[in-house]
C-alpha cells in the first residue's frame, strides 16, 4: 500500500531515500554488533571500542536516516 | 557478559534480536517507507530500538567499569591490585579487602568514587589523557593521585561506625576531619605502598 508521499518525491527521490534507509540501516547494524561483543570483552580497552566505535556508528546511523527524513520531498519540512 | 544479571543480559539480547531482524528487514525492504506502517516500523528499527540498546549497553559497561577485574585489566594497575594482598594490619587497602569491609568485586571502586569518568568534568578529561598516555604516551613510573585524597571517602562508611565514634582521637579531630584540614592519611599512612610490594608478605597469592 502506498499513500500520496511517495508520488510527491518522484522516483529519483525514493531511490535516494532506500539508499540512504539502506546505509543508516548497515550503520547501526554494524554498530550494534561492536557494542554487543564488547560486552563479552572483560577489560577496559572493550568500553572504548564501545563508545568510540559502536556508539559512533549507531549515532552515525541514526543521524543518516534523520537527515534522509528531512530532505525527503514528503516530509512536512523538505516541502514547506 | 560483562552484566552480572542474567535477567538484564536476557532482556538486552532480546532487544538486540528484534533490533537486527528489523534492521534486515529495512535493509531489503526500504520500499516499506512509502506506507505508513512501514514508516513506524523503520522508526522503530532506526531509531528508538538503537538508542534503547545502546543505552543498555552504556548501562552494561558503567556498571562493570566499578569493578576490581576492569580496573585491574590495565597493566600499570597490576601492582594496586597485588598490594591488596599484602600480609598486614596496617595496609589499609589491604585490610578492608581481606577483611571483606569493601566488596572485593568492586574494591577500587569502594574508596576511589570520583576517579576518572565517575568523578566531575576535570577528572573526565583525565580519564581521557590516561587513555592516551597508556595506549600511546609513555606511562609515568611512579603513578599518583592528582589531589590529596578525600576524607569523605573513608567517613562515608566509618563516620558511624562504633569503632570510630569511640576512638578519642577521631572525636577530638572530628572537625578537622569533616573540614579535610586534617588528612585521614596523616595518621593511616601504610596504603598501596607499591614501592616495597617485592618484598612485603602475602595472604595469598591469588587475585582477591
Amino acid at each position: 500500500m502506498t499513500d500520496s508521499r511517495s508520488s510527491h518525491g518522484g522516483t529519483a527521490a525514493s531511490r535516494a531515500m532506500h539508499r540512504a534507509l539502506r546505509q543508516a540501516a548497515v550503520m547501526i547494524g554494524l554498530g550494534l554488533v561492536v557494542e554487543m561483543s564488547t560486552l563479552w570483552w572483560a577489560h577496559a580497552t572493550a568500553f572504548l571500542v564501545f563508545a568510540l566505535v559502536g556508539v559512533a556508528l549507531v549515532l552515525g546511523g541514526v543521524t543518516r536516516y534523520l537527515l534522509a527524513l528531512l530532505a525527503w520531498p514528503g516530509s512536512p519540512s523538505a516541502g514547506t | 557478559m560483562l552484566t552480572e544479571s542474567p535477567f538484564e543480559a536476557g532482556v538486552l539480547g532480546l532487544f538486540v534480536a528484534i533490533t537486527i531482524a528489523l534492521i534486515l528487514l529495512v535493509a531489503l525492504r526500504p520500499r516499506m517507507i512509502e506506507s505508513t506502517g512501514g514508516r513506524a516500523v523503520i522508526f522503530v528499527a532506526l531509531l528508538v530500538l538503537p538508542v534503547l540498546v545502546t543505552a543498555l549497553g552504556t548501562s552494561a559497561h558503567l556498571e562493570y567499569a566499578t569493578s576490581t577485574t576492569f580496573c585491574l585489566s590495565c597493566h600499570v594497575m597490576e601492582p594496586y591490585g597485588e598490594s591488596l594482598l599484602i600480609d598486614s594490619g596496617e595496609h589499609v587497602p589491604a585490610v578492608h579487602v581481606q577483611n571483606a569491609l569493601t566488596p572485593r568485586d568492586h574494591a577500587c571502586f569502594a574508596c576511589h568514587t570520583s576517579y576518572t569518568m565517575f568523578g566531575d568534568l576535570q577528572a573526565k578529561l583525565r580519564g581521557l589523557r590516561h587513555v592516551w598516555v597508556n595506549y600511546l604516551g609513555e606511562v609515568p613510573e611512579k603513578i599518583a593521585l592528582y589531589e590529596p585524597y578525600q576524607n569523605r571517602e573513608c567517613l562515608s562508611c566509618h563516620r558511624d561506625a562504633r569503632s570510630f565514634a569511640e576512638n578519642e582521637m577521631h572525636v577530638e579531630l572530628e572537625a578537622e576531619l569533616d573540614s579535610g584540614e586534617t588528612s585521614c592519611l596523616d595518621c593511616h599512612e601504610q596504603i598501596h605502598d607499591v614501592e616495597h610490594l617485592d618484598s612485603l608478605p602475602k595472604w595469598r597469592e591469588a587475585a582477591p
